[in-house]
């Protein structure tokens, strides 16, 4: 690991909300207050020019943890170091420095873009903000900018506005207007799910040749392993605000260690009809991060739950070469047991 | 069991236009079986499950064709009677969002119960119990009868709403996308008990989708939709394995599948025709590598290769060339090169 | 790679700009652009800049002082006269001629008019946003005071104020602006709040726009239609506060205005027969408030560009 450099590092991160409350709760602060643990002690590593997906369940913190790490939520506890400085004690200079570094791709292409904006000016307007260039050197890179994403002639597009774009033209948009600032970090939340399929791939080949060909790191945010699987390099699954398991993305996709994991993967459809896939079936649904469970969160729902899960929260264990779990039954306490849990996904080429 | 022939569904615009939502479609649902409509948005799957059972909005129109479901043509009933006789009763429609489906203001039971006693002769007493065994087999917990749909997860409201539609024992279910906004795990428990119930209660369906995937695992039969037409139909097997239509074999390389270990993912270059009064030619020709001269003058015709696979293509007969060819990431992208960019968005999709 | 270049100066260079002048002569003709084709906002923009210019031309155009009581033959008061070739649109209770009024009270009535809808919406458009986008104590102080405003009890207020200040024409803009800034207030708010959550909101805050660019540039202009509509609103409200204000005695004495001509006619029960008396006023009101109501939809249109189609 050490071989690798370091991109962002996150240690302990914690990103709570508290529940509304009205004017006089507030100022006499009184009531009880509910706290959500959206994400809960999160510790990773996301090495430079690597895609690092982050995946789970919706509700399980996995884009609030995305917005925490751009400094668009407060973190509650914790560090993030962007490049080895904190960004969470950062303030001004240094955070518009940080501004400029990371940059986020949403989700939903006919949301995140002002619909009073043409395409130019909502490119341009990260160029505005930092004042960066000259009214032409921003022309000039605005319309590279498009080009570069795909949206050929620039020209023709600059002046559209986005209600007369496609979903996949205003993901590219969005997509330049992360890119205009240079930056050496992405954050991709979901940023094909509301795509059609055949457009999706083209989104797709387009996030691959900008890493290849800038350089870039990514977080790749997605509820979708099989996209996780054929975009990343490694790749984290999160459950109630924790990470539960971490690693190379075919590693764990093929041979995941973690019950939770484990059932991911096998409730994944497999298009191939030769390849059979064993079921396994999870108790009940996703609760709610307020009241958590004693010991290991995923407890209530695990098939292989044993006594001793409920004692104490399980801490993260070596499983493979580069694949940790947070599951006690690869505790040499339990190494009798059978802790292959793997070999639920079969493989084909 | 259900027949569509020549079924063409349009849609009027405020410019006195026609879109062609569904444009000569011909396809066949056997009982107790289970036929995918894959295809992106746009491409007339909703609308063709809308005008089976004429709930088209109001703009919307059935302009030629008919649809005959145990020898009936719906087409033909009066709206009285498609309502009291087939709706419900004999096909059901599973929606895509739970919520927006129940009645906020009853008792989740409360309204099965009702659509039970409404459409049969029996005691409340009779409802409630069968109310509850649907829940049972539906995965939820029986005591949350008398709960109100908000009280319901996303999960948990979609099984409701499938309890809903299948309380009458449907000859067929319709389901749109039943599954699209749940989590994996959700989705393949609800999945797996929808195909349960639909052999017990000997029902066939209709599953409408845009995730390769679901269907291949869930469907005897596929038919890929495009521009208004079936492009392909065949069983799933054969779709997925050995298909002739080249936008069937450009979804599948598009689709990512979590077995492969190395898949390089390959898009289908421009986007949807917008089928505002379509002209002659194949809908797919301007998106296709291997269109021809023929390709954008003739519309092909629906020709069957094997037994019960039926392709829409000038080209299907070539279908070793068409295969192999396909499968180059430099088909595709050569394609765009012809178009002079990338993703030649002016094609269609947008209003220009 | 230009990036880098560009990246490396910095903010030190300004932009090579374009004078004032020219930016404010191309956004004067955009918005002329704009109107060509647009019937229902030429209209608009036609009928008022015709108030504007009868306001201005009111004495030249007013055939006699409109306080003048006009007598009949036999010396008594022309009271309630029909229309006629000396008073084309008759004379009031007071034998005044209606026409005259009519034209001087344009003056007032368009001045109060806008004037406090402006004042009011400017400020409840900007409490509006402040109070949404920033929520939590500044929410709850400012929307107390919003709760006070509709609180407070038009009468007594109009009469503490115009004790104090004085009952001119321009603290009586300011009454009103004072009672009118709330409707305002509460549904920019209630736009901003679900504004701010879509996703264009987070891009903004990602590429590390200042909240001030993040409320006047992004959420402002998709607020802006609302706050159109209530300028339409706040004029028409306007003219019936500043009428009722000068009905109760608070207003002005020296001039006149529509709202106190329709008021006059109204308490003297002449609204049912003395036609001429009360459509003129009520006419041009309607006109009044109609116009900038068209002028507002067609701004509407080149904020929102989903109208368009």
């Amino acid at each position: 690991m050490s071989s690798h450099q370091s991109k962002m590092r996150v240690e302990n991160l914690k990103k709570h909300f508290t529940a509304n409350q009205g004017l006089l709760d507030r100022l006499l602060s009184r009531g009880d207050r509910e706290v959500v643990k959206a994400v809960d002690g999160v510790n990773f590593d996301i090495r430079e020019g690597e895609s690092f997906g982050l995946a789970g369940e919706s509700g399980c913190g996995k884009s609030t943890l995305g917005k925490t790490l751009l400094n668009l939520h407060d973190s509650t506890d914790g560090s993030i170091y962007f490049d080895d400085a904190d960004i969470t004690t950062q303030t001004g200079r240094e955070d518009i420095a940080f501004r400029t570094e990371a940059q986020l791709i949403q989700q939903d292409p006919f949301n995140s873009i002002n619909p009073r904006y043409k395409v130019f000016d909502w490119v341009k307007e990260p160029l505005d903000v930092h004042s960066l260039g000259t009214r032409d050197e921003r022309t000039d890179l605005v319309m590279e900018t498009l080009n570069e994403v795909g949206l050929r002639p620039a020209e023709a597009y600059a002046s559209e506005y986005p209600t007369e774009l496609s979903g996949g033209e205003r993901q590219r948009v969005g997509i330049a207007r992360a890119l205009v600032l240079n930056p050496s970090f992405l954050v991709a939340d979901e940023p094909v799910s509301m795509l059609d399929v055949s457009v999706r791939a083209s989104v797709l080949e387009l996030l691959n040749r900008l890493k290849e060909e800038r350089g870039l790191t990514t977080l790749f945010i997605s509820h979708d392993l099989s996209l996780l699987k054929h975009m990343c390099d490694r790749i984290a699954i999160m459950y109630l605000g924790q990470i539960v398991e971490v690693g190379p993305a075919r590693q764990l996709i093929n041979d995941p260690q973690h019950p939770y994991t484990e059932a991911l993967v096998s409730s994944t459809p497999i298009i191939d009809p030769d390849v059979e896939r064993e079921r396994i079936r999870l108790e009940g649904e996703v609760p709610d991060p307020i009241n958590l469970p004693s010991g290991c969160r995923f407890a209530p729902r695990c098939p292989k739950v044993m006594d001793e899960c409920w004692d104490e929260e399980p801490r993260m264990y070596d499983v493979a070469e580069e694949q940790e779990a947070r599951c006690i039954l690869h505790d040499e306490a339990h190494a009798d047991k059978d802790v292959s849990v793997g070999g639920a996904q079969a493989t084909s080429d | 069991m259900l027949n569509i022939e020549n079924l063409h569904a349009h849609y009027h615009t405020d410019e006195g236009t026609d879109v062609h939502a569904v444009d000569g479609v011909d396809l066949e649902v056997g009982s107790n079986e289970t036929l995918g409509l894959v295809g992106e948005s746009g491409c007339g799957k909703t609308t063709l499950a809308k005008a089976l059972i004429r709930l088209l909005p109001t703009n919307g129109e059935i302009v030629d064709g008919s649809v005959n479901f145990k020898e009936t043509d719906l087409t033909e009933l009066s709206d009285e009677e498609l309502r009291k006789q087939i709706r419900w009763t004999e096909i059901s429609m599973i929606p895509q969002n739970a919520m927006n489906s129940l009645d906020p203001v009853h008792t989740v039971g409360a309204q099965i119960v009702q659509a039970i006693r409404t459409h049969e002769d029996c005691s409340k007493e009779e409802a409630w119990n069968r109310t509850r065994e649907l829940f049972e087999e539906l995965g939820l917990d029986e005591n949350r009868v008398k709960d109100y749909p908000h009280q319901f997860s996303g999960g948990m409201a979609q099984r409701a709403a499938i309890a809903l539609a299948l309380c009458l024992e449907p000859a067929l279910i319709l389901a749109d996308e039943p599954t699209t906004a749940l989590d994996v795990v959700v989705q393949d428990q609800i999945l797996t008990m929808v195909s349960e119930l639909q052999d017990e209660i000997d029902s066939s369906m209709i599953m409408i989708t845009h995730d390769m995937s679901v269907v291949s695992e869930t469907c005897d039969k596929i038919a890929v939709m495009y521009g208004g037409n079936v492009a392909e139909y065949a069983d799933s097997e054969t779709i997925i394995k050995n298909p002739r239509h080249p936008y069937t074999l450009g979804m599948r390389n598009a689709f990512p599948d979590i077995s492969k270990d190395t898949q390089e993912l390959i898009s289908i270059p421009g986007s949807p025709p917008d089928l505002i009064e379509p002209e002659e030619g194949c809908k797919f020709a301007p998106r296709c590598p291997f269109a021809q001269d023929e390709c954008r003058e003739v519309t092909p015709e629906p020709e069957e290769f094997e037994e019960g696979h039926v392709v829409r293509c000038h080209r299907a007969d070539e279908v070793e060339y068409l295969q192999e060819e396909a499968s180059k990431r430099e088909t595709w992208a050569e394609m765009k090169d012809d178009q002079g960019d990338l993703i030649s968005a002016t094609d269609g999709g947008t209003d220009e | 790679m230009s990036f880098s270049d560009i990246l490396n100066r910095g903010g030190s260079d300004t932009p090579s700009g374009v004078g004032i002048g020219q930016r404010i002569r191309e956004a004067f003709q955009s918005t002329v652009d704009l109107f060509s084709g647009e019937r229902m906002g030429q209209f608009g923009v036609f009928l008022l800049i015709t108030f504007i210019l009868l306001a201005m031309t009111a004495p030249l155009l007013a055939p006699y002082n409109p306080d003048t009581r006009h007598e009949a033959e036999d010396g008594s008061l022309l009271r309630l006269a029909e229309p006629s070739g000396d008073h084309l649109l008759g004379t009031n209770h007071e034998g005044q001629d209606v026409l005259s009024q009519v034209l001087y009270g344009t003056q007032v009535s368009v001045f109060v008019g806008l004037f406090a809808a402006l004042i009011a919406v400017f400020i409840g458009t900007n409490v509006g946003l402040i109070t949404a986008y920033y929520g939590g104590l500044v929410d709850d102080i400012l929307m107390r005071l919003v709760d006070i405003a509709y609180g407070l009890p038009f009468l007594p207020f109009v009469i503490v104020l115009v004790f104090i200040f004085g009952a001119d024409l321009f603290n009586i803009v300011l009454v009103i602006a004072a009672l009118l800034w709330r409707d305002s207030a509460r549904v920019v708010r209630a736009e901003v709040l679900t504004q701010k959550e879509r996703d264009y909101v987070e891009s903004a805050e990602a590429i590390g726009a200042s909240d001030f660019r993040i409320l006047y540039r992004h959420i402002l202009p998709n607020v802006l239609p609302i706050a159109f509509l209530y300028i339409a609103f706040a004029i028409a409200y306007a003219v019936i506060f500043e009428a009722s204000i000068a009905f109760l005695g608070y207003g002005d004495p020296e001039l006149i205005s529509w709202g106190k001509m329709l008021y006059q006619a109204y308490t003297f029960g002449a609204i049912r027969f003395a036609w001429w008396w009360v459509i003129p006023p009520g006419i041009l009101l309607m006109f009044l408030v109609s116009s900038v109501f068209f002028i507002g939809r067609t701004l509407e249109k080149f904020t929102n560009p989903e109208l368009r189609h």
